[in-house]
């Protein structure tokens, strides 16, 4: 298990991350998700060991781990540059770390093949220098010479940010799958928010060198916690105050205050009224549609606040631009902000 | 007595810094001996006579006539280069980039002949076609008999010499340049209107400015410093390099020498600070979405085309003559060299034959090779740790300030050190641990290798630069040790720089006659100094061909370790070397300042001139 408690990193007069608290179970896919420039990685490097943190302590097993060097830690690492060394083989790279463990050579030769066999390697690429190799294959070399020395930890820095869309969410299922095969606790960056919803099981979202929240990434998604939060995963509809006081005066179930701001997912916006349920008819104006082939986003008009609805290609929605149409808001699902 | 862990862990930690303290001694000991010691004995000499101030070098100098005619010299010299060497190097540069020349390829390779035919080799190749018993003068005799023979001597033959010699960086940096242009700017000049001439003026030069003005600066310093030409071809007409290196040789007029060098030396400075300048104002860089490569223009004027044309091959074949000469006339026996006979009935392998096989005809050779292999070695490995220090530690003042200590070789002219390290060591001295440098043999290796760091460490810090700093961090977490992750990560990584930078202090350095004049121990005279004693009137026709071997062999060596700097030879190592291509590598254009700084014909030394 690891622990990050109080943590805080600082150059000079400017503070990287501040006040960063949060544990990582055994076995557990955690994910820092962020901005550029949030204190993801700072926070990420810290626990390597790349960097020393000027206030808090980083436990692994109980044992704050800040004054063991970085190469006694025994913690996996994969870069978003995938770090492979050029002036080696494949096969070099991958048993670089079991060579400096001294393990005999006929184990190391049996290790290699069986991390090859796990990344999906053939014996061919193992013996090419990594330069001639794909990103997507590069990508897999990175992380079989990461899991060689069977570390209990791996860190991933952005893993697959290098790649295009469609490897990178072939590899993502694969990650998550020699995650779970190997039982090794990841703690993972990214800014990808579609990402960290994929792959994880807890996710704590960073702002401005400091956590916004953290939770599963149901949790992260239904019940942001706060503004930021809310904007940065998914989309959500701001509601301008004619609209929130419209749902005031037509729900007696949920009462706003005014004086917060309030949002709305786009997909919990209805064009009927669930069953039921205590949603409010709106009438709107559809400005615009967008196709996107399995759902089709419109836009509407409701006094200052302009709505984003979704709505899934199921052939049941007869949707016109330039006319007018209601739409369903449930007052349970609006998130409210005080004090922003 | 069982020691407290925290003692040992202590204890141990300092042992495993005993090397590293050794080492940053030995960078202060070295740093104060040979950069900071011998140009403040320069200043020394110069300023302080008796025990107290004194400027009566400088009255000593306003009554030398010799001397202030050298100084009026050398700037004169100076300016007309700036015209001569500007002129001609744009032209070739144009004429083999820009515009269409029938036979180009073939003219490039001639006007880049100057890249290994180059210092004493190029002077001597050049007396060999125009000097006394020259083959054009010889030509020149038969038309016309009473001409003077040594018609080819003093401030003429100079700029003549040097004009064609100092062309060198105008081929390396003018013609990266003019490759860089974009060539949608001349599509569009040419679609709103403007002819060839006004593409030229409006688009290219002004695109070329800053390049060019840093070539004018550094031809002014290369006329400025000139040593080997005024030396070879220039008679009476004496210039300020050759002068300190006579007043060195008399020890009643070493404060003369202290101040002419002094006069380089601050000529120097004020170039630099120049070019930084002109550097600081910025490059045009191309901000168009889709740069294009130049295609080559064809003049459209038949006449200008034809004129063009004709001068093009007329520069080739001065460029090219002395260098063609020089090959074959290795090949002729004595007869064929000393009447000027090219023919198969004198065609021999003798003359290399003889060299090669005693040890006084190959000594020089062998000297040269061996002290500026020496030195390039020593060089790169020095600067490789000093690179090292510098960059684990970007944030101390100690480490800037020992890293600018380095850079003292670029702000001051080569004959100025030279003649600090005589000045400061001519008698042994306690902080040499009681040996003397002058006289010794290895003066020379050890100046050649001052003159190395700073560019040295220019380039390997830009290497480290380069280096992706993830690989030293995975191979880190990985398990590695620091040593571990310096011997197995980032020295392979560094090699190809490493082995490029010490073929190209090595060339730089094979054939260097300015440093060797000041320097040389008798017994083991280099190259340079050989192949001058040779040129020499008085000597026999033997040590002519002698002087062509030397020639041939130092050409070819140069001509080998371009093409491991610059060549295939290179490309497949900086491919798997870790470092990135958006950084700077040897192969990258550099800033004008670096330009003057790494250019094979920085004035100081290694100068055509």
């Amino acid at each position: 298990m690891i622990e990050i408690k109080d943590l805080q990193v600082k150059y000079d007069d400017f503070t990287a991350i501040d006040n960063v608290n949060f544990e990582v179970k055994e076995g557990e896919f955690f994910t820092l998700l962020g901005p550029s420039g949030c204190g993801k990685t700072t926070t990420l490097r810290s626990i390597a060991g790349f960097i020393k943190p000027s206030k808090g302590s980083i436990e692994l097993n109980g044992k704050n781990i800040i004054p063991t060097p970085v190469e006694k830690r025994g913690l996996g690492m994969i870069f978003q540059s995938y770090a492979l060394f050029p002036t080696m083989t494949v096969y070099d790279n991958i048993a670089y770390g079991l060579k400096i463990e001294k393990h005999p050579k006929n184990k190391i030769h049996d290790l290699v093949y069986e991390l090859a066999q796990l990344v999906e390697l053939n014996n061919e690429q193992l013996q090419k220098n990594v330069s001639d190799l794909s990103g997507g294959q590069q990508q897999r070399v990175a992380i079989a010479r990461a899991l060689a020395k069977k570390p209990s930890t791996v860190l991933f820095d952005e893993p697959l940010s290098n790649l295009d869309a469609k490897l990178r969410k072939q590899l993502r299922a694969e990650l998550k799958r020699i995650q779970r095969e190997n039982g090794m606790t990841a703690i993972y960056v990214t800014h990808d928010q579609d990402e960290a919803l994929e792959i994880s099981d807890h996710i704590a979202v960073f702002n401005n060198g400091k956590i916004e929240q953290i939770g599963t990434p149901r949790e992260i998604y239904d019940r942001s916690a706060t503004e930021f939060v809310c904007n940065f995963i998914g989309e959500a509809n701001f509601l301008g105050k004619p609209l929130v006081s419209y749902l005031n005066d037509h729900s007696p179930a949920r009462r706003f205050d005014l004086d917060a701001q309030h949002y709305i997912r786009e997909e919990k916006i209805k064009l009927w009224a669930p069953e039921g349920s205590d949603a409010v008819p709106v009438k709107v104006h559809v400005l615009d549609e967008v196709f996107y082939g399995t759902f089709t986003t419109y836009s509407c008009q409701f006094s200052d606040t302009t709505l984003k609805i979704m709505v899934k290609e199921d052939g049941t929605a007869a949707v016109e631009s330039g006319k007018e149409l209601t739409v369903y808001i449930d007052p349970k699902d609006i998130l409210e902000y005080k004090g922003a | 007595m069982s020691i407290p862990k925290w003692n040992q862990f202590k204890e141990a930690n300092f042992l495993s810094r005993v090397p590293f303290l050794a080492f940053c001694l030995f960078i202060g000991w070295f740093i104060f001996m040979f950069l900071l010691l011998p140009n403040v004995t320069v200043l020394i000499d110069t300023f302080w006579a008796d025990g107290q101030l004194s400027f009566s070098a400088f009255e000593r100098l306003s009554k030398s006539d010799r001397a202030i005619q050298s100084v009026l010299n050398s700037f004169l010299l100076a300016a007309v280069l700036t015209f001569t060497v500007n002129a001609v190097g744009t032209f070739i540069v144009l004429v083999t980039e820009y515009f269409d020349i029938k036979g180009a390829n073939l003219l490039r390779l001639g006007f880049m002949s100057t890249f290994v035919f180059s210092g004493m080799v190029l002077n001597n190749g050049y007396l060999y076609v125009y000097g006394d018993s020259g083959l054009l003068t010889k030509l020149l005799l038969q038309v016309f008999p009473n001409m003077d023979p040594n018609w080819f001597t003093g401030f003429p033959a100079v700029v003549f010499v040097m004009t064609f010699a100092c062309t060198t960086n105008h081929m390396l940096f003018l013609r990266n340049g003019v490759k860089g242009l974009d060539n949608n700017t001349i599509e569009a000049a040419k679609n709103l209107g403007s002819n060839q001439g006004q593409v030229l003026k409006d688009v290219v030069f002004p695109t070329l400015k800053p390049i060019l003005i840093t070539l004018v600066i550094m031809t002014f310093q290369l006329g400025l410093g000139a040593m080997a030409a005024p030396i070879m071809v220039g008679g009476d007409f004496e210039t300020i390099s050759p002068l300190i290196l006579t007043f060195t040789q008399r020890p009643t007029s070493r404060d003369l020498a202290a101040l002419l060098s002094m006069i380089l030396g601050i000529a120097q400075i004020v170039f630099l600070v120049v070019m930084t300048k002109n550097e600081k104002k910025g490059n045009y860089m191309s901000i168009s979405k889709t740069k294009t490569r130049v295609t080559k223009q064809k003049i459209t004027h038949p006449v200008v085309n034809g004129l063009v044309h004709a001068v093009s091959y007329i520069l080739f074949f001065i460029y090219t003559t002395p260098l063609v000469l020089v090959v074959l006339f290795s090949f002729m026996n004595l007869q064929g060299i000393s009447q000027s006979i090219l023919s198969w009935e004198y065609f021999t392998l003798d003359n290399y034959i003889n060299i090669l096989a005693d040890r006084n005809s190959y000594g020089p050779l062998l000297t040269s090779i061996g002290y500026s292999g020496i030195a390039a070695v020593l060089a790169v490995l020095f600067m490789t740790l000093v690179a090292r220090i510098v960059m684990k530690n970007r944030n101390s003042k100690l480490a800037q300030t020992m890293e600018y200590l380095f850079y003292i070789p670029w702000l001051l002219p080569a004959l100025m050190i030279a003649l600090g390290l005589i000045l400061a060591y001519d008698a042994p001295s306690s902080l040499l641990f009681g040996n003397s440098v002058v006289g010794s043999v290895w003066i020379l290796p050890l100046t050649y290798m001052i003159m190395m760091l700073p560019s040295t460490l220019r380039y390997i810090k830009g290497a480290y630069y380069s280096f992706d700093d993830y690989l030293e961090d995975a191979s880190r977490i990985l398990g590695a040790s620091s040593i571990r992750t310096f011997l197995q990560i980032i020295l392979p990584a560094l090699l190809p720089t490493a082995l490029a930078l010490v073929a190209l202090n090595f060339n730089t350095y094979l054939a260097d006659y300015d440093l060797s004049a000041f320097l040389y121990h008798s017994a083991y005279p280099t190259m340079g100094i050989a192949i001058r004693s040779n040129a020499d009137a008085t000597t026999n026709i033997n040590a002519a061909a002698v002087n062509l071997v030397y020639s041939v062999i130092l050409m070819a060596v140069s001509s080998v370790m371009f093409y491991l700097i610059y060549g295939r030879g290179s490309q497949a190592g900086e491919r798997r070397s870790g470092i990135k291509k958006t950084k700077k590598t040897l192969k990258t254009p550099l800033t004008e300042t670096e330009m003057s700084q790494v250019a094979p014909g920085k004035p100081a030394v290694g100068d055509n001139g």
